[in-house]
């Protein structure tokens, strides 16, 4: 089973937010919501030695999802692609996912008053393209793939890296499967490893 | 986080009714108060709560049409609460039709166990659901155990003031003063000892706060001595949930004849410090981190 996941170098990312307005357009996300948010974190240190970054967030595709595990009806599941996808017919609208995501990545539909949240755009990937937020990253620093082939965009570039500049969001246990790139010379990970 | 109110009430009024069918169940067994009067009334009650607090829980869901999809998919956490209260509710229907027809002692106390242990159970599933690692102050057994303990005293209120509105003899209507005496201290501790290991009692805690575009780490208020949940504890938790209905067993542990509005004051104040509890705890679930803050 692939293990698909986003990998993103911070170390490049400008903060232009094209991958949000990507993911909105892609996947009709009504304003106010988000599946897809770029936060700056920072500015870190006293001037004249700064450092900022950017910090694009979406769903982090955990290895042992807490909002699979207690949904109630199974609206959040893994497909068979390894994806935490949420089936919209079946969610019963209990908010209990959004409060067992370790990060706050779920996003409420108020119109159709369900869950939602990124897709890693499984109509695009499947055709064999990029995720829209992927295609369409201005400064190219978001790859997409699995991460158990080394032939992937996402293992390949992680593997240009040392460990030490390789981070995942705080892990409660829930193994986040999205790879974040910082090194020390752009800024400090202050997002628990 | 905001109060769910649907939630607190659902949670009161399930862990109420598990308790009083606790009581209802144990008597049952050790026959210490006159059983067909008290007996008679609790189970009706206890039904009524459980049902009426699955209705609310039903109010906090945006499509409670697809509600029975739950039962294709077992997990614990919500299932498992509604599995509880669907069979605390069989049980009750069960006891009381076995009242009516006159089943052998051998056979209500038979029921009365599985009774007992149910009502039991439900009250500690109810504070499992909460159990999570994205919420710091939620995830410790201390959760569990004071949902238990703060139901116990609601429980415990009701049954004492079935007892004296169906004026029972003065031995059973003590005994239940010397129920609700324990209950109360239960409440108390289990209540004071998951505010000190949620943190809340510390004041502030370190998350990271999201602004429109920034992210930072910063100490946010969680409650404290003098915080905002202050209230909420000391005067909702403790002194409603524990000591006033403490006081209130007391006096009717020692003058039984007199024990009508005491016996209702009991009950009012142990439903104040059993929602003011489930109230503290949402107060404090503080999300460590809670990017698009959908929540």
């Amino acid at each position: 089973m692939p293990h698909n996941a986003i990998v993103v170098n911070l170390n490049l990312c400008t903060g232009c937010m094209s991958c949000e307005i990507a993911c909105k357009q892609e996947n009709g996300v009504s304003l106010g919501q988000y599946w897809n948010k770029v936060f700056r974190v920072g500015p870190q240190g006293t001037f004249p030695d700064i450092k900022q970054y950017w910090l694009p967030t979406m769903c982090q595709q955990c290895e042992n999802a807490p909002c699979v595990e207690v949904c109630p009806t199974g609206a959040s599941y893994r497909d068979e692609n390894n994806v935490v996808l949420i089936n919209h017919e079946v969610c019963i609208g209990c908010k209990y996912c959004m409060m067992a995501c370790p990060y706050g990545v779920r996003s409420w539909n108020t119109d159709e008053k369900v869950v939602e949240k990124c897709t890693l755009c499984p109509q695009l990937t499947t055709l064999g393209k990029k995720p829209a937020c992927v295609h369409n990253c201005a400064s190219q620093c978001r790859y997409y793939g699995d991460l158990d082939d080394p032939d992937s965009d996402a293992s390949k570039v992680l593997a240009r890296f040392n460990e030490s500049d390789i981070h995942v969001l705080k892990d409660e246990g829930n193994h986040p499967s999205t790879h974040y790139i910082l090194s020390e010379k752009i800024g400090t990970w202050e997002m628990g490893d | 986080m905001e109060y769910q109110w649907p939630l607190v009430i659902f949670t009161v009024l399930a862990g109420g009714a598990g308790w009083l069918l606790f009581f209802t169940a144990l008597n049952e067994l050790t026959g210490t108060i006159t059983l067909t009067k008290v007996r008679d009334t609790a189970l009706p009650i206890a039904i009524v709560m459980l049902i009426a607090g699955g209705i609310s829980s039903a109010l906090h869901l945006s499509h409670p049409e697809r509600m029975m999809g739950a039962l294709a998919h077992p997990t614990m956490g919500i299932f498992t609460e509604a599995l509880f209260v669907g069979l605390c509710v069989l049980v009750s229907v069960v006891f009381m039709i076995m009242v009516r027809r006159e089943a052998s002692t051998k056979a209500l106390k038979a029921v009365a166990v599985v009774t007992l242990i149910l009502g039991l159970v439900l009250n500690l599933m109810l504070g499992y659901s909460y159990m999570m690692a994205s919420r710091p102050e939620w995830d410790t057994l201390l959760l569990p155990l004071a949902y238990f303990g703060t139901a116990s005293i609601l429980g415990a209120t009701v049954y004492q003031l079935i007892a004296v509105l169906r004026k029972v003899d003065e031995k059973g209507i003590a005994h239940t003063g010397w129920n609700t005496m324990v209950m109360g201290v239960l409440a108390g501790i289990t209540a004071f000892a998951y505010a000190i290991a949620s943190g809340a009692l510390a004041g502030t805690e370190t998350v990271h706060s999201t602004t429109l575009r920034g992210i930072s780490l910063s100490d946010v208020a969680v409650g404290g001595l003098g915080g905002s949940t202050a209230v909420l504890l000391w005067v909702g938790v403790l002194l409603c949930g524990a000591v006033i209905p403490v006081l209130c067993g007391f006096l009717i542990k020692r003058k039984p004849e007199k024990a009508v509005w005491v016996a209702v004051i009991a009950v009012v104040s142990a439903l104040l410090g059993c929602g003011a509890f489930r109230c503290f705890m949402w107060a404090a679930g503080i999300a460590s981190i809670n990017m698009f803050q959908m929540l």
